[in-house]
Order: structure tokens, then C-alpha cells, then sequence
């Protein structure tokens, strides 16, 4: 075939547009057909840009409805050393702004990395300040940050939050899912520079606010119940305490106190943890009320049935003593109880029996965990009837050898306050969602551990204990007082036996006893002098007064209206104007 | 084959005197630049002649348009009252036109034409709906700064309200409160507390103003 140069150069352009062409739809096919699913999230994901809007974390709230834990949006500063175009002018600038070291900062903002934290949370002046110096690389963004706007007020129940606003312990752990909520979602189309487009895609879903947590606890009650026990601590130089103030008809803790003593003379602290629920100590004579009432309730004694009462009595190999010196005496179960007598209580225990001393501890609750379900409590320890020694039917009526919460055997003793039904302790009355609305969690309805009629002989002698016993400086003017005190040996660290001079004090009661309304219980850790009688009692008294005058309970109720304190009084006339949000 | 017909030239001939056409309606009393309601030049329609009709046409156009110019002024003046002047001697008849052959309308032109307009049309919408998007793009970016000025209002109000509740939950704290009265107001905890017994229980007292008996 003879082609002339122009035509073979066109035939030659012309494969050669073919070529292309076909390169062209070849790669078209390709971006619109066989990988157009690719191409597409590669494009959006360039265009797009998907913000987490972060969610407010709920409030905790007292039974009023105030504040105990608040969150709050905080400026943090970070940096990208990358960015950093002179680390020495920016570390000397921001030392004295953040007041942090200059050369601790000089080292940050050197680092081989992208993205380091320079001060978390700051103040908003000084975020004012940092954004003024404008200082290439140097950032701010917001974080959450939880306040106390109460201070330490009942800090260990409520727990702490992380600097990422997450729950670590107490409340804020046990209900962090609740609390923390949902975050939401912005979906923007930025331009080639970075910038939103305005007319371009914007989705936005909405963070969903956690919810607040309504406590059982009064905020003022609180307040009182740690100051009284903080100087009992001082006063009595024990190592640390606690004290529980509840409703006993409902299981409401109206105020729960973990102190431990100050270091060097300085005013107690809150406890690292919630100790009147983590953890246990041998209760003593307090827990006398569990072996008695199971005597009463199987028909064994009543309250004037008397016995001969020795000085010591041998069980096994062991002899026990009452803690004073006295002849053999002919003392009614009534007596044995507010003298507080460790042989009439083991005498009446051994008429009890093994089996049924184990019964009736458990079911007072002494051998499980609460329905509180606290992080970290403790169902106590009750040795298991097989693993009985000779002497255990000796400890465990009189309260060695067992190891309880405070919270247990406040239980306890609500058991007897509430005619012989055993109610399961609260400490959150609801979940506040962020339209206002209330949902009440599942409430235990308790179990009958003894008769009424049991409950009510028990609870006379208890103010028999209150009124001429050892714990008369439980007594509050005009009011009738039921409860007992408790004086435990504590054990040894990791050994068998008992420590030498250590012993934690405690009282347990209700008032009125008539019809009771409030219920405490106070812990002392090796305070001197060392008697649940004269260092526990009175604190009992102290709590007692202010409770009964906080929630206007007097001295012989006749109805059964729920606690309600002033701040209550004026939530429900309305002179607290409460927002859905924190309602 | 191509068909052919013999017309004759007319005034409405756009390719004989479009000049003249324009003069004569000035003279009717349009003014100059008004839209003509007439038909606007337009290229002839491409016809196919014979040699003697092309010379024919060519020799006669002039002479036959003039004489149609003067037909319609003679027209125009009959609407006007009688000049003084005599009447001019009557024209001779004017000559036949002679006939030439063109070529019968082409409708594949027409149907150009209508795809041209139809085109046009189209263009234009197309046009104006860009102009339209684009307007409404212009307005919605308009409208979007006031809206994040307002978004940023809100978030700012809301962290201003979460502070303010953080302040409030602080001023009511019990401890400030015991602490604000004890060192701003002066106050003291009582030594003693004493409780009002109920008044069921008090015994009432004689009255000294009571009369015995």
C-alpha cells in the first residue's frame, strides 16, 4: 500500500487519538463504573468532614434537686510541635500564662510528635490570654471538666470523673453510661482551603445531654453529718469514720460520711473511697440485735425472760467476760441487752443454735451485698456454718468473728425500726432525662426477717439500752431513742488474733422509736476513749437532733408522710424555680 | 430535480428595494426607527432559475420597483386632502411584470430554523436557571452567616447558663453559707440547744390573776 507522508502521518494521529480515546474511556469506565463506589468515598471523605459534638455529662442532684457534681466546658491548650516555628520565644511566652515551667514547656513543644497537651482545663482568662498571644502551633479546644461546686460534700459517694469524662469511681463510675449520654454528629463540606461551604452539605444531629442523677441524700443533712463526725474524729483522735443517716421505712440514705483523720492536726478529709459500703470491721455488741431477735422471733426468750448471768462463761477452750466486773446475776433478756452482756448473749445464742444464728444473719443481711451494688462494696464476711470453730457460736452472737459494712448493719436495724421487714438501701431516687422526666429505678421490696410483734419487743429493748444502758448519750431531749452500742476488737493485718488496744467503736438506732423516721448508724476507727458508748453515741445524738429538726419529725408521729426537709417544702410550694434540666 | 414557478417581483421583495420600502413608510407617517410592522430582510430563499429568466429579472427589477414606489406614494397621497397643485397626467399602465421561476419554499430550512429557535429557547432557560441556582446559592450564603452568628450565640449562652448554674450550686453550698456567717456576719454555733417540748405535754401553770376557788 502506497501512503503518501501526510496521510501515513494522519493515519499515525489518528491511532494515536484512538490509543488516547481508548485511555480515556478506559479510565472513565473505571472512575464511573468499576471503582466509582471507591472514588466516591474517597471524594467525600475529602470534602467531608464529620465533627463529634461531645455530650454535656448529667448533674448529680440531692433529693432538692442541688448541684453536688456539675459539669462545665473548659479551654485546653495543646500544641503540634510541627507547627512550632520558635519553641524557646513560645515556651518563654506561655510559662508565665500557664504558669508552668519554661523549660517543662520548651520540651513539649520540641517533641517528634504532632499533638501534645500543654495545660488541660485552664481558666477562661487565661484561655483569653493564650488565644492572644496567637502563637503558631499552639491551640485551644474545649473539655469538659467536673466540678464539686459543694467542695468534698460527699465526695467519695459521688466518685470522680477522668479528664476525659469518664466516670473512675463511686456514682460517676456506677452510672457513668447514664450520665454521659449521647454525642452527636456534624456533618460539614469544607472547601479546597479548609473552610465550611455554606450552601454546601451540614448534618447535624445533635448531642443528647446525659442524665442527672437524683440522689436519696440531703444536701444540708450531708453537710451536718460530716461536720459532726469530722470533730468526733478530732476530738477523739480516731483514725477515721463514718456515719450513715437513712429513712428506715424506705431505705433512703439520706447522708453518708467517710472521714478519715486529718494529717498533722488538720481538719479530717474524705476517705478515698466510700468506706461504709467498701469496707468491714467486726461490729461487736452491736450486733447483739441479730442474735437476740432471732431468739425472740423462734419463741426461745422474750424480753423479761431472765437468766443466770455469769461474770465469764467458757465455750471450747475460750472463756468470755462481760467487759465489767459483776457478781452471777439473774438479768432479764431485757437487761442483758442494755448492759450490753456479752455471756447472756452467747448464753442465748447457744440456745439458738448454729443453724439459726446463720439464718437469721442472713437475712438481716449480713452475709450478702446490698442492692445499692456500689462499685467496690462488700457483702461482708460471714464464716460458713461448716467452717465453724468450738468458739464461733460464741463470736458471731456477740459480733466477732464476722465482718460487716456499716451499711449492713444499719440494715439491720432498720429491720427492727420497720416492724421486723428487712428494705434495701437507696441512694438514688431517679434519673432525671433531659426533657425533666423522672424514672424511678427498681425498688427492692424487702423481705420479712422477723414479726412485728418481735420487732417491737426487740425495739424496747433497744431504748431500754438508750435510756438506762450504755448508750445513754444517744438520748435526744423530747424524742425516744432506740439503739445499741458496739465496741469491736479489730483483728490483725494478714494474722489470726486480735490487735492490742484497737478497738472501732460504734451505735446503731432509730428515733422516734415509737414510730421511727430517721435511723444512723456511727463508726469511730480506734478512737480514745475507745467505748461505742461514749464517743459513738453522742454524734448519734447530735445527728439525730438535727435530722428530726431538718425534716420537722416529731416526737410522736402519727402519720406515716414521707421525710420531706425545708428545702423540699419550698421545692414543692414553688419557691425554687428548678429548670427540666436539673428539675 | 428542483421544481420552478414564475412569480412576479412585489414591494414585499426584500431583495428589490429595501431602502425604498423604508422611505415609503417614513412618508406614511412613521417616524425613521420605528419597528416596521413589515416583513424585516431577510437572506432570499435559494431558488433555481433558468439563464432567461436570471437575464429577465436582472433587466426589469429596477424599472418594476420604482413604478411599485410610485404606486404606493400615489396611495399615500389619496389620504391626504387635494394638493393645489394640478393633477399630474395619469401614468401609463405599468408594464407586466415579466414572470421569472423560483424555487418552491425549502422545508428542511423552515425545520432548521424552528431547531434554531427551539435551540435558542433552550439556551436561554438553561441560562437563566444557572443564573437562578446561582442566585439562590448567593442568598443561601447570604443567609448562613446570620445563622452561625446565631449558632454561636447559643453555644455562648449555654456555656454562660452552665457557669452561672455552677455559680449558684457554689453560693448555695452549705459550708459557704456556715462560713459567710460565721465570719461575715459574726455568728456562732450555740453552746446549748434547748427544745420546746410539744404543747400537749406542758402543764399549764395557774394563772396568779385566777380567783381561788
Amino acid at each position: 500500500m502506497n501512503l503518501t507522508v501526510p496521510r501515513r502521518r494522519l493515519v499515525a494521529l489518528l491511532v494515536a487519538m484512538a490509543v488516547a480515546f481508548a485511555g480515556l474511556v478506559w479510565r472513565l469506565a473505571d472512575v464511573q463504573v468499576v471503582s466509582a463506589e471507591r472514588y466516591a468515598v474517597f471524594g467525600e471523605s475529602q470534602r467531608l468532614e464529620s465533627r463529634v459534638l461531645p455530650a454535656d455529662r448529667g448533674s448529680i442532684l440531692d433529693r432538692n434537686g442541688a448541684e453536688l457534681a456539675i459539669s462545665l466546658n473548659r479551654q485546653t491548650v495543646w500544641a503540634d510541635p510541627s507547627l512550632v516555628t520558635n519553641p524557646a520565644a513560645a515556651a518563654l511566652a506561655l510559662a508565665p500564662v500557664l504558669n508552668l515551667d519554661q523549660e517543662d514547656l520548651y520540651g513539649l513543644l520540641t517533641e517528634d510528635t504532632e499533638f501534645v497537651y500543654l495545660a488541660r482545663t485552664v481558666e477562661d482568662d487565661v484561655a483569653t490570654a493564650v488565644r492572644a498571644l496567637d502563637l503558631a502551633g499552639v491551640f485551644l479546644q474545649e473539655e469538659p471538666e467536673r466540678f464539686l461546686p459543694s467542695g468534698t460534700l460527699a465526695a467519695p459517694v459521688l466518685g470522680e470523673v477522668g479528664s476525659d469524662d469518664v466516670g473512675l469511681s463511686g456514682l460517676e463510675l456506677q452510672y457513668d453510661k447514664q450520665l454521659t449520654g449521647h454525642p452527636g454528629e456534624l456533618l460539614v463540606e469544607k472547601d479546597i482551603a479548609g473552610n465550611d461551604i455554606a450552601a454546601g452539605t451540614r448534618q447535624l444531629q445533635p448531642p443528647e445531654r446525659g442524665d442527672n442523677l437524683l440522689l436519696t441524700i440531703d444536701q444540708a443533712m450531708q453537710y451536718e453529718t460530716e461536720r459532726v463526725l469530722g470533730e468526733q474524729i478530732v476530738s477523739s483522735h480516731a483514725k477515721a469514720g463514718i456515719a450513715i443517716v437513712m429513712d428506715p421505712r424506705t431505705g433512703e440514705i439520706l447522708a453518708l460520711a467517710n472521714l478519715d483523720a486529718g494529717k498533722d492536726g488538720t481538719p479530717p478529709t474524705p476517705s478515698f473511697d466510700n468506706m461504709a459500703v467498701t469496707r468491714v470491721y467486726e461490729p461487736g455488741s452491736v450486733n447483739k440485735v441479730v442474735t437476740i431477735s432471732g431468739a425472740v422471733e423462734e419463741g426461745i426468750v422474750e424480753g423479761d425472760t431472765r437468766l443466770s448471768v455469769p461474770d465469764n462463761y467458757k465455750v471450747a477452750d475460750v472463756v468470755f467476760q462481760d467487759d465489767e466486773h459483776h457478781d452471777p446475776a439473774y438479768w432479764s433478756v431485757d437487761e442483758i441487752m442494755a448492759e450490753s452482756s456479752n455471756v447472756g448473749t452467747i448464753m442465748i445464742g447457744q440456745k439458738l443454735g448454729k443453724d439459726r444464728i446463720n439464718q437469721y444473719l442472713n437475712q438481716f443481711g449480713l452475709a450478702d451485698q446490698t442492692a445499692l451494688d456500689f462499685p467496690g462494696e462488700s457483702g461482708g464476711i460471714l464464716p460458713d456454718p461448716d467452717d465453724w470453730s468450738g468458739t464461733t457460736i460464741a463470736t458471731l452472737p456477740i459480733g466477732q468473728g464476722v465482718a460487716v459494712t456499716a451499711l449492713q448493719m444499719i440494715g439491720a436495724y432498720n429491720t427492727i425500726a420497720n416492724g421486723g421487714t428487712y428494705v434495701a438501701p437507696r441512694l438514688v431516687k431517679g434519673l432525671v432525662d433531659p426533657s425533666g422526666k423522672v424514672h424511678q429505678p427498681d425498688v427492692d421490696k424487702g423481705h420479712r426477717v422477723v414479726s412485728a410483734e418481735t420487732a417491737a419487743a426487740v425495739s424496747k429493748m433497744l431504748v431500754g439500752a438508750v435510756a438506762v444502758g450504755t448508750g445513754t448519750a444517744a438520748a435526744v431531749a423530747n424524742y425516744t431513742v432506740a439503739g445499741k452500742t458496739g465496741t469491736a476488737r479489730k483483728p490483725k493485718d494478714n494474722a489470726l488474733g486480735y490487735q492490742d488496744g484497737a478497738y472501732v467503736a460504734s451505735f446503731a438506732g432509730f428515733v422516734p422509736a415509737s414510730a421511727p423516721r430517721l435511723s444512723a448508724i456511727v463508726v469511730l476507727d480506734e478512737p480514745t476513749p475507745y467505748y461505742g458508748g461514749l464517743v459513738s453515741a453522742p454524734v448519734f445524738s447530735k445527728l439525730a437532733a438535727a435530722g428530726t429538726r431538718l425534716f420537722d419529725i416529731p416526737p410522736h408521729p402519727t402519720g406515716d408522710a414521707p421525710l420531706s426537709s425545708s428545702s423540699e417544702r419550698d421545692l414543692a410550694a414553688g419557691s425554687l424555680g428548678l429548670s427540666p434540666a436539673n428539675a | 430535480m428542483t421544481a420552478t414557478r414564475v412569480v412576479s417581483p412585489s414591494p414585499r421583495d426584500p431583495q428589490a428595494a429595501p431602502t425604498r420600502t423604508r422611505a415609503t413608510a417614513t412618508a406614511a407617517g412613521r417616524p425613521p426607527g420605528s419597528a416596521a410592522p413589515g416583513p424585516r430582510p431577510r437572506r432570499p430563499a435559494p431558488t433555481t432559475r433558468t439563464d432567461a429568466a436570471r437575464t429577465a429579472a436582472a433587466g426589469t427589477a429596477a424599472a418594476s420597483t420604482a413604478a411599485t414606489a410610485r404606486a404606493g406614494a400615489s396611495t399615500a397621497a389619496t389620504a391626504r386632502p387635494l394638493p393645489l397643485t394640478p393633477p399630474r397626467p395619469k401614468t401609463p399602465p405599468a408594464r407586466r411584470t415579466p414572470l421569472r421561476i423560483v424555487s418552491p419554499p425549502d422545508p428542511a430550512a423552515r425545520g432548521r430554523l424552528r431547531r434554531r429557535l427551539w435551540v435558542g429557547a433552550l439556551a436561554g432557560l438553561a441560562c437563566a436557571g444557572l443564573f437562578a441556582i446561582v442566585g439562590v446559592r448567593v442568598l443561601l450564603a447570604q443567609a448562613q452567616g446570620p445563622v452561625d452568628k446565631l449558632e454561636s450565640q447559643v453555644t455562648a449562652a449555654q456555656a454562660e447558663n452552665q457557669r452561672l448554674r455552677l455559680d449558684v450550686a457554689r453560693l448555695e453550698s452549705p459550708s459557704r453559707i456556715v462560713a459567710e456567717a460565721q465570719t461575715r456576719l459574726g455568728m456562732i454555733p450555740p453552746a446549748v440547744v434547748t427544745y420546746l417540748p410539744p404543747l400537749e405535754e406542758q402543764q399549764p401553770e395557774p394563772s396568779p390573776t385566777t380567783p381561788a376557788g
